[in-house]
């Protein structure tokens, strides 16, 4: 049956606590022996918050038992303990983390890779040339902090300090989600490049350097030198040397001497 | 020149349905291999969902480990709502899993204490190791907690559904109302003369929303104690 204006009206003043401390008496006396009007009141105030977008501040006491049991059964069975494991192995995939089951595995692999390593090294030495290469510049003229001291919690510092922790997941994780304020701080678009360099992920990498010379033209010899890396990393030396090069043609780079060094080893 | 037209008209009209129904693929695949535990299908998600879901706790008063506890629950939420019962009909599952992801943060800020953060994903690893009565009794109380978000969110559906079954001009009205705007711009908006038609139209307009809720088959299972 559905209530009438009068009622509703003091619904609405009971959820806006706007009735006196007598007449809210009065309402919460009428609740408990009028189980109509009390679920009016309950839809009413679910439809604040839903409606009204101010989330979910329900309670356990809300839903009967057999409810929670059902569910919370069914969440505590065979097949929902599987796929818990399984997210969260995909969540340490995803995030880059070595999840806790795991490590005892990595730690005996490790033992066996470190061996293989110090077998390999001598050969990798000999042929790895452009990879010391790429080593020895890597973490030279780095883009410069754009972050105000007081300035804690924005994306921008965010990005910078896992990007300073080298955590380059999470950095290409902040910056995708960061929509137009690469705009504000183009600086974004080369952390980003960066981290996906550093992943091995090189088409993104050149992706997010070309769309940062798109957006910013005062750091194009920046651009360039983090291109460069890329290449050389990738171990494309042609591209890796016509990069560096424009670097040198274009002048006015602060780390010219690097540059021709790099140009001269990849005579 | 005529028939040249025609064939574009065809070959866009081709391209068009060719772009509807891999969409449908693609959201049929993502949700199957959703609840079939697809791991490469679950990666896609994390791929195109978690940083958006990361810069909202983030926004949010949250960290990087809240944003991966709460983007966790909600795809096992999701999973858990395939295998037990019948879901509405999802326009998009990556709108659908934001808004299940903002109703678990919001929650999480709403409780009083931090009860069950990451209890499960934790007693999972380690319940060889540990098992206490504790222990035990905290795991209880987070598989209890998290039937309670999946309830919550089973009633967040039904009255969005319900919601949803109003005429336009109704909705447009309640959102109105239930984000507390002023009488004064209803008047503006809708053109009425005067506050009491406008409060007599929200009265309508909410009584009819109130009868559809409580006729809804899943009311009485989900109604509040």
């Amino acid at each position: 049956m559905s209530i009438d204006e009068r009622t509703a009206a003091r619904i609405d003043d009971y959820l806006n606590d706007k009735l006196s401390k007598s007449e809210r008496k009065k309402f919460e006396s009428e609740l408990k022996s009028n189980p109509e009007l009390a679920d009016e009141l309950k839809i009413q105030e679910n439809l604040l918050q839903i409606i009204g977008e101010r989330g979910i501040t329900t309670s356990r006491s809300s839903f009967s038992k057999e409810a929670i049991d059902e569910v919370a059964g069914f969440l505590s069975g065979d097949e929902m303990t599987r796929i818990r494991k399984d997210i969260e192995e995909i969540n340490d995939r995803y995030n880059g983390k070595t999840s806790k089951t795991r490590t005892l595995f990595y730690q005996i692999t490790g033992i066996a890779a470190s061996v293989l390593i110090l077998l390999s090294l001598g050969l990798t030495l000999l042929l790895n040339k452009n990879g010391d290469l790429y080593s020895q510049y890597k973490d030279k003229y780095q883009p410069i902090s754009m972050v105000e001291r007081s300035e804690t919690e924005s994306a921008l510092s965010i990005v910078e300090k896992n990007f300073n922790e080298k955590q380059f997941a999470k950095v290409i994780s902040i910056t995708s989600a960061s929509g137009d304020l690469k705009f504000k701080y183009p600086v974004m678009l080369l952390y980003q490049g960066i981290a996906y360099r550093e992943l091995g992920e090189y088409p993104n990498a050149l992706e997010s350097f070309s769309e940062f010379g798109l957006i910013s033209d005062l750091d194009t010899n920046l651009m360039y030198w983090h291109q460069g890396l890329v290449y050389l990393k990738a171990d494309d030396l042609e591209k890796a040397r016509e990069t560096f090069s424009k670097i040198d043609q274009n002048g006015s780079f602060k780390g010219e001497a690097d540059v021709k060094e790099i140009l001269d080893s990849l005579k | 020149m005529l028939p040249f037209v025609t064939l574009w008209t065809q070959l866009l009209f081709n391209l068009l349905l060719e772009v509807q129904s891999n969409m449908k693929e693609y959201k049929s695949d993502l949700l199957s291999g959703l609840v079939k535990g697809d791991k490469e299908q679950i990666l896609l998600i994390y791929q195109k969902l978690f940083p958006k879901v990361l810069q909202f706790v983030l926004r949010n008063n949250g960290n990087q480990q809240d944003a991966e506890d709460v983007f966790q629950k909600s795809l096992l939420q999701l999973i858990a709502r395939f295998k037990l019962r019948d879901i509405p009909e999802i326009k998009s599952v990556e709108a659908y899993l934001f808004t299940i992801n903002k109703n678990l943060w919001r929650r999480e800020l709403n409780k009083n204490e931090w009860v069950t953060n990451n209890a499960l994903f934790e007693h999972n690893s380690e319940s060889t190791q540990k098992s206490s009565n504790k222990s035990n009794q905290s795991t209880i109380q987070a598989y209890e907690e998290e039937a309670v978000a999946f309830l919550e969110q089973e009633r967040w559906d039904l009255y969005v559904s319900c919601f949803e079954r109003l005429s336009e001009n109704c909705r447009k009205i309640l959102a109105f109302f239930f984000k507390k705007k002023p009488y004064s711009e209803f008047n503006e908006e809708f053109g009425y003369n005067s506050e009491s038609v406008a409060r007599q139209r929200v009265f309508k307009c909410k009584t009819k929303l109130s009868d559809i809720i409580k006729s809804h088959a899943d009311f009485k299972r989900l109604k509040n104690l």
